[in-house]
């Protein structure tokens, strides 16, 4: 009965034994990703995810009572004000919102016939692009305000200061209307989004 | 990391908010008012001169029988007192207007015979228009006699007074039987024109 | 010996996660405030109007009226200025001249008159309805304001009570006369 013992434990040596006796090489990878959150994010004008800002457009009227021709006949390229922030966003089309309230008498007043109180006119975001290109987009008021522009940029924004200017020009009246006297304001309101 | 963000929004927003105030603010003491503005109206308008003669009254003179009835002038002139007729509210309403009278000898409407003499003259006199009367006497060969006007220097509103005497037959001579006449013009006017004139 | 009980070591992988967990994105909004102002001002449209009212005495009729002043030769007509205003505090006033012979300037004889006198009245039409503003030339100085508010329209200048200070003939000559009518944008 001994005998047959002895036989089992050797072979359990010699499996236990063998792989021990060889080198080798151990080869891994480790694979590392990352994730850059789509983002936008206000460097000047304000911070963190608002900014605001203010267009004083001065005395509106000329000396005959009506809206001054400069305004009236301001454009993109010389508006009648405009204002300038730094918005970065990391993404490569950000998505612009855009919309404005009308220009008008504060607090307001019914106008007598041949009067205004309200005058409509372009708001405009210029936005200066990551390829040296501006791209605008603008918003004109009316007395059934319109739907929000909502409108993608080409590329990235610059990074660069002031790569948003708004704008207010093509101020417009009815033709030959006087101008009520007293404060006029409106609010342009503005969203960027990452995408 | 979170904390700290909204925490730096909500500081953000209450400084844009008070940004905000200071703007209105601003912008409500700078639309100061303007002038008062003046528009006219010119009135323009002229009253032009005129004179108005007082209407005479008595409207003529009656005289009745100029030649004496009896006695050793029977026949030739008699004595024939002042006669007055009021011209009253006489104006002008302009300096300068001038006076001035002219008269025709009393004379018969009929034809004069040889001897008989036709006509008596007489003097008129205003003296209240002008400093210096306006007179006329006068005379048998001229239809308006010659005389003086007077001249008042402002604008005038008074009561005149003609007086007509010193009736007088130059020849004395005994007068034609018959009916005589005179004219007397009353002229108040410029020198240049006659604005009103009465007789 | 130890490392013989080790299996191979199999390919491990493990993902490194981003700071913050989950990747979002964040936007921006903005508001710009545009600010205007109109200052209050009013403006005469039409600022000078001359009257002609021709020859101002009786020149028929009673001989006692003849050449005493014929009050229909100012009292029948106006004079339309155009203008306004555009504030809410605006007002309207009106200072008369009398009309005075200007050939015969030294004092007037007895029975006589170089001066006529009146009340002129302006009228503006807002659309709240007729505003006036009246002044005579009997006193010195101008006539009260009136508020206009905002308006655009005609200001008809009216005539009334015009009269002689004794009720004299008026001396030959030219007259002349005026009406002030002052628009102010606020007291």
């Amino acid at each position: 009965m001994n005998k047959t013992i002895l036989i089992g434990a050797a072979a359990l040596l010699g499996l236990a034994i063998a792989p021990a006796a060889m080198a080798q090489t151990v080869t891994g990878t480790v694979n590392v990703t990352g994730s850059v959150a789509a983002k936008c994010v206000v460097i000047t004008g304000g911070s963190g995810g608002t900014f605001s800002g203010s267009i004083p457009l001065g005395e509106l009227a000329q000396a005959d009572g009506t809206l001054s021709t400069t305004l009236s006949g301001s454009t993109n390229a010389s508006p009648g004000g405009s204002t300038q922030f730094r918005v970065n966003c990391n993404s490569a089309a950000p998505k612009v919102t855009l919309s404005s309230t009308r220009l008008a008498l504060t607090p307001s007043a019914s106008a007598p016939t041949g009067y205004t109180g309200v005058i409509d006119y372009t708001a405009a975001l210029d936005a200066a692009l990551a390829n040296s290109t501006t791209q605008t987009v603008s918003y004109v008021t009316a007395a059934a305000l319109p739907a929000a522009t909502v409108q993608n940029l080409s590329t990235s924004l610059a990074n660069s200061a002031g790569n948003l200017t708004v704008k207010a020009y093509a101020l417009n009246t009815a033709s030959g209307a006087l101008l009520m006297a007293g404060n006029y304001a409106s609010t342009i309101s503005i969203t960027i989004e990452p995408s | 990391m979170i904390q700290h963000r909204t925490c730096f929004a909500k500081g953000v927003t209450s400084f844009a908010a008070a940004i905000a105030a200071l703007g209105s603010l601003s912008v409500a003491t700078g639309a100061h008012a303007q002038d008062p503005v003046q528009g006219t109206v010119g009135l323009d308008a002229q009253v032009a001169q005129v004179c108005v003669l007082g209407t005479p009254n008595p409207g003529t003179l009656a005289l009745g029988q100029i030649s004496e009835a009896s006695g050793a002038r029977v026949g030739r002139l008699t004595t024939i007192a002042s006669q007055s007729i009021q011209l009253p509210g006489t104006f002008c309403n302009y300096a300068g207007a001038a006076l001035a009278i002219s008269a025709s000898p009393l004379a018969v409407t009929a034809t004069t015979q040889t001897g008989f003499v036709g006509s008596v003259d007489y003097t008129c006199t205003i003296s209240a228009w002008g400093a210096t009367a306006a007179t006329v006497r006068t005379s048998a060969g001229s239809s308006s006699g010659t005389g003086s006007s007077a001249t008042n220097p402002a604008p005038q509103e008074t009561d005149l007074t003609l007086v007509v005497s010193d009736f007088a037959v130059s020849s004395d001579d005994l007068l034609q039987p018959g009916a005589y006449l005179a004219l007397v013009t009353i002229t108040l006017g410029p020198d240049a024109g006659l604005a009103a004139s009465g007789s | 010996m130890r490392s013989a009980l080790l299996l191979t070591a199999a390919a491990a992988s493990f993902t490194l996660v981003a700071a913050g967990g989950q990747a979002q994105a964040q936007s921006v909004t903005g508001t710009v405030q545009v600010n205007g102002t109109v200052a209050n001002r009013c403006l005469f449209v039409t600022d000078n109007v001359v009257l002609d009212l021709g020859e101002l005495s009786l020149q028929t009729g009673d001989v006692a009226a003849i050449g005493r002043l014929d009050q229909a030769k100012l009292t029948s007509r106006t004079a339309t200025l155009n203008g306004w205003c555009n504030g809410v505090s605006a007002t309207m006033a009106v200072e008369a001249q009398p009309i005075f012979n200007t050939s015969f300037t030294a004092t007037a004889p007895t029975g006589f008159e170089r001066r006529i006198d009146y009340t002129a009245t302006a009228s503006a039409a807002p659309a709240s309805g007729s505003v006036s503003a009246s002044d005579t030339t009997v006193t010195s100085g101008g006539g009260s304001a009136s508020t206009t508010g905002i308006f655009a329209s005609d200001i008809v200048v009216s005539f009334a009570d015009a009269a002689t200070p004794a009720g004299g003939r008026l001396i030959s000559g030219s007259y002349s006369g005026s009406v002030a009518v002052t628009l102010a944008p606020a007291t």
